[in-house]
């Protein structure tokens, strides 16, 4: 079962009956437990705000900072994801890097396992996995 | 400003081009106020400009001819402001979909680089798309004991493998320019 509060700068939202319609998940609601899989991902410092304009997820009364879902079609489900990496897992990715055998990019390699944490959390909320995640790095902090 | 901010400046820059072409029309006697106002919309404001004496007739001209350079320049900046360099780089784009990195961060991650090189002080850096990857020029203060050009040729070959290898972005050039007095600092405002 995954813990469904967001941390510092987004409302707390649990899911009781009361946050489901027609027994399904609010976009809040999903947006929230993505968060909290994205921040236990390695050089995630925070969630992002947005380049251009703030992405978020918002619901009656609330919003999700960093994260954007769209529904191209009823059931389908694409999510963008905003985030800000952290300065000191840079600096030791950079150190390791030379002496990793892996040849892709590091960068890639984060984006890949925020992909991963998006695609698990939804497939643990029971739902499908979505056809695009977008990931951005607004910021290293 | 922001996108919408920047989209009402054009629209208003648009009008006033227009409406003051408008009024060029009826003052010279090319148009007639019926012609330019379907409806019956605006039909009394332009058959004031259509009946004004010479005397006013000129300064309307005057004074619009200043509206239309200040709309124009206004429409030059904004539409210049959204041409600029992009403000994020699409690193991986697939099935899946997209991968994008701040500009900024790229920079700071060419600062952090830069850092490593022995003999390096301190970095200035810009990072431009070119047609080929990405173009980076790096000014570099270096301890005054070390060899510049080999300093300069370490730090352009670092840049060039670690943003190739860490980005996955590819790189066109790396310019570096080296320096051994210390950048200057912005000026602090003097509080009265």
């Amino acid at each position: 079962m995954l813990p469904l509060d967001a941390g510092s700068g987004t409302e707390e939202a649990q899911i009781p009956t009361a946050h489901m319609v027609s027994g399904r998940l609010s976009d809040t609601d999903i947006a929230n437990a993505i968060v909290h899989g994205i921040r236990d991902v390695p050089g995630v410092l925070d969630l992002g705000q947005g380049l251009f304009a703030r992405v978020a997820t918002y619901g009656p009364g609330k919003h999700i900072t960093g994260i954007a879902l769209q529904h191209p079609t009823p059931g389908e489900l694409s999510v963008e994801v905003h985030v800000v990496l952290d300065e000191r897992f840079l600096n030791k990715a950079l150190s390791d890097g030379s002496s990793s055998s892996d040849t892709t990019p590091m960068l890639l390699r984060f984006t890949d396992q925020v992909r991963a944490v998006v695609s698990q959390t939804l497939e643990q909320l029971g739902l499908p996995v979505p056809n695009m995640i977008d990931v951005t790095i607004d910021d290293i902090r | 400003m922001n996108v919408f901010n920047r989209i009402i400046v054009i629209l208003l820059s648009l009008a006033a081009i227009a409406f003051s072409i408008i009024v060029f029309l009826l003052v010279g006697g090319v148009v007639r106020p019926t012609q330019v106002s379907p409806g019956g919309l605006l039909l009394g404001l332009w058959s004031l400009f259509a009946q004004l004496n010479p005397t006013n007739a000129t300064s309307a001209v005057v004074v619009f001819a200043l509206v239309v350079i200040v709309a124009l320049i206004l429409l030059i900046l904004e539409l210049n402001i959204i041409q600029r360099e992009p403000a994020q780089f699409v690193v991986r784009e697939d099935s899946l979909g997209k991968v994008t990195v701040a500009r900024s961060s790229v920079r700071k991650l060419v600062g952090y680089e830069s850092a490593t090189v022995p003999g390096v002080i301190e970095t200035r850096q810009t990072v431009d798309k070119g047609r080929d990857g990405l173009r980076v020029q790096v000014r570099a203060l270096l301890l005054p004991e070390v060899d510049a050009p080999a300093v300069g040729h370490a730090l352009q070959e670092k840049l060039q493998q670690s943003i190739q290898g860490h980005i996955g972005l590819p790189v066109a050039e790396v310019q570096v320019a080296t320096q051994l007095e210390p950048f200057e600092k912005p000026r602090r405002r003097r509080v009265h």
